[in-house]
């Protein structure tokens, strides 16, 4: 399993957009993924889960993988969200 | 008893009905009643797999349509409202809900969408708060089909429709289970419910503010279509005084009838052509039995808002086969797609004056395979030499020309595969905006018809909006500016040669027909309810007299002065005659 602390950078945080794209990364992948925000844990590979989270501008999220290929996996989201979305 | 309340909207179709109400609640579902206790989850699964099934056939059809007109950031949410249809870990959720809970598959939903919407809006940023707006439209797509699926089964027949607001197609879903009239809260009288309850026959009254929570199920009530009521659990008094009403009205009409034969000719023989407007098949059978006249405008959009996309070329096909053939010998005028971009887009790119936007022909004209499709469907259909083509809201000469150039392509696509069609078919436009007017001389020397569409003549002529009710006592029919411009269409197209038919509502009005009349109209094309009153009326009329008062009135600069002119010439020629019930 790894285990990676991010924040939200960009500015309007973890919306519709980024939400889908998100989930769309994460599916390709085998392993199990999830985001654990103030104590909640979700699937981060259900979009109505992701943005259950609310995750705005500067906040923390836990990532979670596990699998088979959770190492590409974690390389390929971690820098989703350190790009901010695309969006910065 | 409670005691008697009446409530007053906007009359949007004649007409007085007396029943049980239907309360159609999109937001909170019509069959809450039935749900308390007798779910039955298999059912409910059901359902909502087919619900969810069903919007993404709707959105991808969306989607596919929008995708030229959007930009990236609302492409993607168009793709992030797909991801949320195909989202599994949400409906093996629901499901799985379903079955431990035993309640509807809408509550569930509804309760799912909420949880989100509440993280959404607990967490305080502003940015994110705004992003709410992207999960509406998707909640309320889903919601509508599953409310759809059980709709149908759970109206009552013959009942009043009481609802927020109504879709086309939910208008066209209750027409089909004998709904006795409408009332909503929203709505004006150019509404696209209003329009459909008009060419149904169906009284209505729209604007009401409120009427979707003032009445509940068990209230009895009074739909007053003339002067726009609604009569809450009425007294024995108001009740008998309307069963009479119906009953005179209903007597009138069979009186009517005799004039179903008659040639509608003014009382100098002056010939004006009547035909009526039509929509749906189950109005063929009336029209042709009873009338047996031309169709002046045979409107296409309900093809589109039923299916909630374009009907592919067989589907129009034969479609429009079937009316050429029902209704050979008499003239069809088949008016392409006038739909507006409202219906097409999706919520983040709807734009904020649909009116002056993307809909009508430049629709058509953008989306050339949609609309080479329907000229190929409607040329196949026109064998018998019976159909002509309409195009609507034409705003330049450049328009004509690239319309005509796509109907040849149409044609010689035909051609290329040996398919037969008639090829003298007569093309007409749709003048219903100031440029139109302006250039209809230009115009008129292109086409072989001119159509005049006087509610969105009046509209575009005024800049008023019918359905604001801040603005709409400015719409005018009788405003100089909007008959000028009728005056300036009807001069252009006898420059030319060709006929000038009108079909707005302008055409089924008294008064105003007189004057249409009067200005030289070739054609009045009315709905079916108003079609042998505007015979008589027709029948009623000195041709010579009605040019007279149409001369004069160009003459008139003030809507006053050309309305009280027109009521006394009316009332001194023929309103005593139709005061009474002598035909």
């Amino acid at each position: 399993m790894i285990e990676k602390t991010v924040t939200i950078v960009n500015k309007a945080g973890m919306h519709t957009r980024p939400a889908s794209m998100l989930v769309k990364i994460a599916s390709k992948y085998k392993s199990d993924f999830f985001i654990v925000k103030s104590g909640l844990q979700i699937n981060g590979k259900s979009i109505i889960g992701v943005m259950t989270l609310a995750a705005e501008q500067g906040s923390n999220v836990v990532l979670r993988f596990e699998g088979a290929d959770e190492e590409k996996a974690a390389a390929e989201i971690v820098k989703f969200f350190e790009n901010g979305f695309g969006e910065l | 008893m409670q005691k008697q309340q009446i409530y007053k909207g906007l009359a949007a179709s004649k007409g007085i009905s007396i029943g049980k109400p239907f309360v159609y609640r999109v937001e909170s579902p019509v069959y809450d009643v039935s749900s308390n206790g007798d779910v039955v989850p298999e059912s409910e699964i059901s359902d909502y797999k087919q619900a969810i099934s069903q919007s993404i056939k709707e959105l991808n059809k969306v989607f596919s349509l929008a995708k030229e007109k959007l930009d990236d950031k609302n492409l993607q949410i168009f793709d992030a409202q797909l991801s949320f249809l195909h989202d599994e870990y949400l409906h093996s959720k629901i499901m799985k809900r379903i079955r431990n809970e035993a309640k509807a598959a809408y509550e569930i939903f509804k309760e799912e969408i909420k949880i989100l919407e509440n993280a959404i809006l607990a967490s305080g940023d502003d940015y994110l708060r705004e992003r709410i707006n992207d999960i509406e439209d998707i909640k309320n797509r889903v919601l509508r089909n599953l409310v759809k699926g059980r709709l149908v089964s759970k109206i009552t027949e013959n009942s009043i429709v009481i609802a927020r607001n109504l879709t086309p197609a939910d208008t066209i879903l209750f027409s089909n289970r004998n709904m006795l009239g409408i009332a909503t809260d929203l709505g004006g009288i150019s509404s696209h419910v209003a329009i459909i309850a008009r060419s149904l026959n169906i009284p209505a009254v729209v604007a009401m503010h409120d009427i979707s929570i003032r009445i509940t199920p068990n209230d009895y009530l009074i739909i007053d279509g003339y002067k726009g009521l609604v009569i809450k659990n009425p007294d024995d008094e108001t009740v008998e005084s309307y069963k009479q009403q119906v009953e005179h009205n209903r007597e009138f009409e069979k009186k009517l009838e005799q004039l179903e034969k008659l040639p509608s000719e003014t009382k100098d023989g002056k010939n004006i052509l009547l035909s009526t407007n039509l929509e749906f098949n189950n109005e063929v059978d009336y029209v042709v039995t009873h009338f047996g006249c031309d169709v002046g405008l045979y409107r296409t959009e309900h093809l589109f808002l039923e299916l909630g996309d374009f009907p592919d070329e067989e589907t129009q096909y034969k479609q429009y086969k079937f009316l050429a053939e029902h209704l050979y010998p008499s003239q069809v005028a088949i008016r392409t797609f006038d739909i507006g971009g409202d219906k097409l887009l999706p919520e983040a790119q709807k734009e904020l004056n649909p009116f002056l936007g993307w809909r009508g022909i430049r629709i058509c004209l953008d989306k050339k395979d949609i609309f080479l499709a329907q000229l190929k469907a409607i040329l196949r259909a026109s064998s018998g030499g019976n159909l002509k083509i309409m195009f609507p809201m034409i705003t330049s000469v450049e328009e004509v020309i690239q319309t005509k150039h796509l109907l040849d392509e149409a044609k010689s696509q035909l051609r290329g595969s040996g398919i037969k069609f008639d090829e003298k078919i007569k093309i007409g436009i749709m003048i219903e905006v100031p440029s139109g007017v302006i250039l209809s001389e230009e115009l008129a020397g292109m086409v072989d018809f001119f159509s005049i569409g006087t509610n969105d003549l009046i509209q575009y002529t005024l800049a008023v909006d019918r359905d604001s009710s801040l603005v709409s006592d400015l719409y005018k029919q009788f405003h100089p500016a909007v008959l000028r411009s009728i005056n300036t269409i009807i001069q252009s197209a006898k420059k030319h040669n060709i006929p000038v038919s009108v079909c707005g509502e302008m055409a089924s009005d008294p008064y105003a027909s007189l004057l249409l009349i009067g200005l030289g109209v070739d054609e009045l094309s009315v709905e079916a309810p108003f079609y042998l009153g505007i015979k008589r009326l027709i029948r009623l009329v000195n041709f010579e007299n009605a040019s007279a008062i149409a001369k004069k009135i160009l003459e008139m600069s003030t809507e006053k002065a050309i309305r009280d002119y027109i009521e006394e010439c009316f009332n001194k020629n023929i309103g005593e005659k139709l005061n009474t019930d002598d035909l």
